[in-house]
């Protein structure tokens, strides 16, 4: 290290000089983006949203007291989900539904999500949608501009001036459950597509956070939510409750007048660049094998019913619900499996792809705000049950929910959907051996088949057979196993195509 | 516009800047190191050139957490350079100096300190703390460049391979100066003539410059957090027959731990005190 050198550089900081001397401090700038991110939550938690509910735990607990009152206290970092989740949201620009009860703030953490996003308070304010009985595709979206309406003679020369919501990089849409249903249509291309349409015009949603609040999930809105709109909502954040001992805090903001919205800091301002970055940072981050493999081993058996079919391709949920049954149907004494022991019967249905996809997605944003380079077990847990809430509908009539003792996860499905997904791990362990031998096979497969004679493929045929017997012989069917089959048969027979390629003529 | 109504307004816009702002360490900069430099411009009867540039930067450094304090009191010279140099350079050296400095010269001065202090934050621990140590001796702001340089090179010379041939001298260091309870227990080497002793028992260090007599000798650099061990930072072994003089050079009967430079330096500590010696071999 050379000392002039490193001086010299030194002195090359944000500070300047300027002609009539005096001092200028540029912006500051190289600071990590995932530590402005945590600065900006705990500057949430600690002055705009008072709330003592750190209900998000990573590292072991300590646990004081027995029984339901007993309180798990974390000896790592904690974090409350209700500012948690939105955060993430507007960092990873994904979709979040704020419920709870009117006054809780939903619409506050939105609004705070869009000004830490570096629109201004008086932006957010107008550009909040109200979701009301009346609101019509035109107030939500725009409308043609008269003078084109008389004058045009195709739909093509008639402009049309959007809202200026939808480009903003947070949008806010409050009470969604009070829009009727035509609009609700209209929102679901936006939400969905990023895009709306209107003679024959188009405008863009740009990549942005969508925020949507409701004052319970369960429709107990104005008009049913449509359930592609539901199914476009990534995460569900539950508003907490008022705690009585912050009244302090309440009485000093009615007292000095101030509103925390018209005091966010700049220095937790995010840029349009910045989020940008952060958003391909968290893109970046890594889901190691054995957590996409944990991730799998949940996620996956959910859809699996061995009683669906006698198709072995068609024992799933989607075999039932497309017949108009629903799985209590089946779910019953004639399946073998054991109701205590096996997810399958808990839920009604399986999880989409783009649940899949939320799920990796969020996990990425959540490893990289705690300043990680890889998604752990630890960020998927704390996750699942938010991105799940409402994509996962429990099946009431599972022995599982007879005994006294889980039925209030009939109701509370973020306990109910950690809980499977710990079930899910303890079971992972026991399933790792077979697991273990049908990735190596996959593995082998996808190296190629480029080369490779047909004694080579008849040898690695045999394997999978074996494993499938080994398999189909000595392990009950269920969803894990079912899992490993499906798969061990489709390298079984991508082996055969391939053989058949070989040894006959070329189709 | 009056100074207490300038720091009121500069309070009043800060929430809206920080994030981490806390009124109180501001109060306390406004009631020390302002204060301080306020009162020594006037009495000099200056204009107050780059007083409202230092408060402005005072401010920036309150609002990231630079500078933290509860009371005036924690933003005395030898607790801020525990803080990294920023917190000395605003808390200490800017007050004491500035006035000195011809006006046209100040705000180029101050942007040296800012520029220098916050970029040092990105460096290994050990070079922010052992400057804001060495801080203390600046005595002239417009001359900061080359007097770090120099602090700098003292600390990353590692000096020419010593034979271990005496003549032998000692000096004492007292860290209890620093932290009254300290113990001396394991040390490390930070950087070839940078030592950071750890207490025996609680989570304190002290910084120590290893310097050969003719250029000061060695030097106490007070309390720091551990100064982490930073490139060509590598203890040597005492050759076995000149461990005895080492030992007795410092003149003690029994040693609790020992470092030694390549250099020809040995840092020595006793289980029955809380001093250290520094012994410097003959070049």
């Amino acid at each position: 290290m050379d000392a002039r050198q490193l001086v010299r550089d030194l002195l090359q900081g944000r500070a300047q000089v300027t002609p009539d001397l005096k001092v200028h401090l540029t912006a500051r700038d190289g600071a990590s983006l995932a530590d402005k991110a945590r600065q900006a939550y705990w500057w949430v938690v600690n002055n705009a949203v008072l709330s003592p509910y750190y209900d998000v735990r990573f590292g072991a607990a300590k646990r004081v007291g027995e029984g339901p009152g007993a309180v798990d206290l974390p000896q790592e970092y904690s974090y409350c989900s209700y500012i948690l989740l939105p955060l993430l949201t507007l960092l990873a620009r994904r979709r979040a539904l704020l419920v709870g009860a009117p006054g809780r703030g939903k619409t506050s953490i939105a609004v705070l999500m869009g000004l830490l996003a570096g629109h201004s308070p008086d932006e957010m304010k107008r550009t909040v949608q109200h979701g009301h009985p009346q609101l019509t595709v035109s107030d939500l979206l725009g409308s043609p501009l008269p003078s084109d309406l008389i004058r045009a003679e195709s739909a093509d020369a008639i402009k049309v001036s959007w809202r200026s919501w939808i480009g903003m990089r947070v949008k806010v849409i409050d009470e969604y459950n009070r829009i009727p249903t035509k609009t609700q249509s209209a929102l679901l291309s936006l939400l969905a597509e990023g895009y709306a349409e209107m003679f024959d015009q188009f405008v863009s949603t740009g990549d942005s956070a969508w925020f949507l609040t409701a004052n319970d999930d369960q429709g107990g809105g104005t008009f049913q939510v449509i359930e592609a709109l539901k199914d476009r909502i990534d995460v569900v954040v539950r508003c907490t409750s008022f705690n009585s001992r912050f009244l302090d805090a309440l009485v000093e903001r009615v007292e000095s007048g101030h509103d925390p919205q018209e005091l966010v800091p700049a220095d937790v301002v995010f840029t349009p660049e910045e989020l940008d970055r952060a958003a391909k940072e968290i893109r970046l981050v890594a889901l190691p094998d054995d957590v996409r493999d944990r991730l799998g081993f949940f996620l996956g058996p959910l859809d699996f019913c061995r009683q669906a079919s006698e198709l072995f391709e068609l024992m799933s949920k989607d075999t039932l619900h497309l017949g108009g049954k629903r799985l209590a149907a089946v779910c019953n004494e004639s399946c073998p499996l054991d109701k205590g022991v096996h997810l399958c019967t808990q839920v009604e249905s399986g999880v989409s792809v783009r649940a899949i996809l939320t799920s990796i997605h969020f996990a990425k944003a959540l490893a990289w705000f705690r300043g990680e380079s890889e998604v752990s077990t630890d960020d998927l847990r704390e996750l699942l049950p938010w991105i799940l809430h409402d994509k996962l509908v429990p099946n009431s009539q599972s022995p599982f929910f007879d005994r006294e003792d889980r039925q209030h996860l009939l109701f509370d499905r973020v306990a109910w959907i950690r809980r499977m997904f710990e079930t899910s791990q303890a079971q992972f362990a026991a399933h790792a051996p077979i697991r273990t031998e049908v990735r190596r096979l996959r593995a082998v497969l996808e190296k190629g088949l480029d080369g490779v004679g047909a004694d080579e493929v008849r040898r690695r045929m045999k394997e999978v057979l074996q494993q499938i017997e080994t398999l189909v012989k000595k392990a009950e069917l269920s969803g894990p196993v079912y899992e490993d089959l499906v798969l061990l048969k489709s390298i079984y027979s991508r082996y055969q195509n391939y053989l058949n390629w070989l040894t006959h003529a070329r189709p | 516009m009056t100074l207490p109504q300038r720091l009121r307004q500069l309070e009043e816009a800060a929430p809206r800047l920080y994030a981490r702002w806390s009124p109180a360490a501001w109060r306390a900069a406004c009631e020390g190191p302002a204060l301080r430099l306020w009162e020594s411009l006037s009495a000099a009867g200056d204009d107050g050139e780059g007083f409202d540039d230092f408060l402005l930067l005072l401010r920036e450094a309150v609002g990231l957490q630079y500078l933290a304090a509860t009371g005036a009191e924690e933003l005395a010279a030898p607790s801020l350079a525990a803080q990294g140099l920023l917190a000395a350079a605003l808390g200490d050296a800017v007050p004491r100096l500035l006035p000195a400095l011809r006006p046209e010269e100040r705000a180029r001065a101050l942007a040296a300190v800012w520029n220098v202090g916050e970029r040092l934050r990105a460096q290994p621990a050990w070079i922010d703390r052992f400057l804001a140590v060495r801080l203390a001796e600046l005595t002239d702001l417009g001359d900061l460049a080359p007097f770090l340089e120099k602090a700098l090179a003292e600390g990353l010379d590692p000096g020419e391979p010593s034979r271990w041939k005496g003549p032998f001298a000692a000096r004492s260091l007292d860290p209890s100066r620093a932290i009254r309870s300290f113990l001396p227990g394991p040390m490390h080497l930070a950087a070839p003539a940078v030592v950071c002793v750890h207490d025996r028992r609680a989570t304190t260090h002290v910084g120590v410059l290893l310097r050969p007599g003719r250029n000061g000798g060695s030097l106490l650099l007070g309390a720091t957090p551990c100064l982490g061990v930073g490139d060509g930072a590598a203890g040597v072994p005492v050759p076995a027959r000149a461990a005895p003089q080492v030992v007795a050079a410092a003149g003690l009967s029994e040693e609790q731990a020992r470092i030694a430079t390549r250099g020809g330096f040995a840092l020595l500590s006793s289980p029955l005190s809380q001093r250290l010696w520094a012994v410097e071999a003959a070049a």
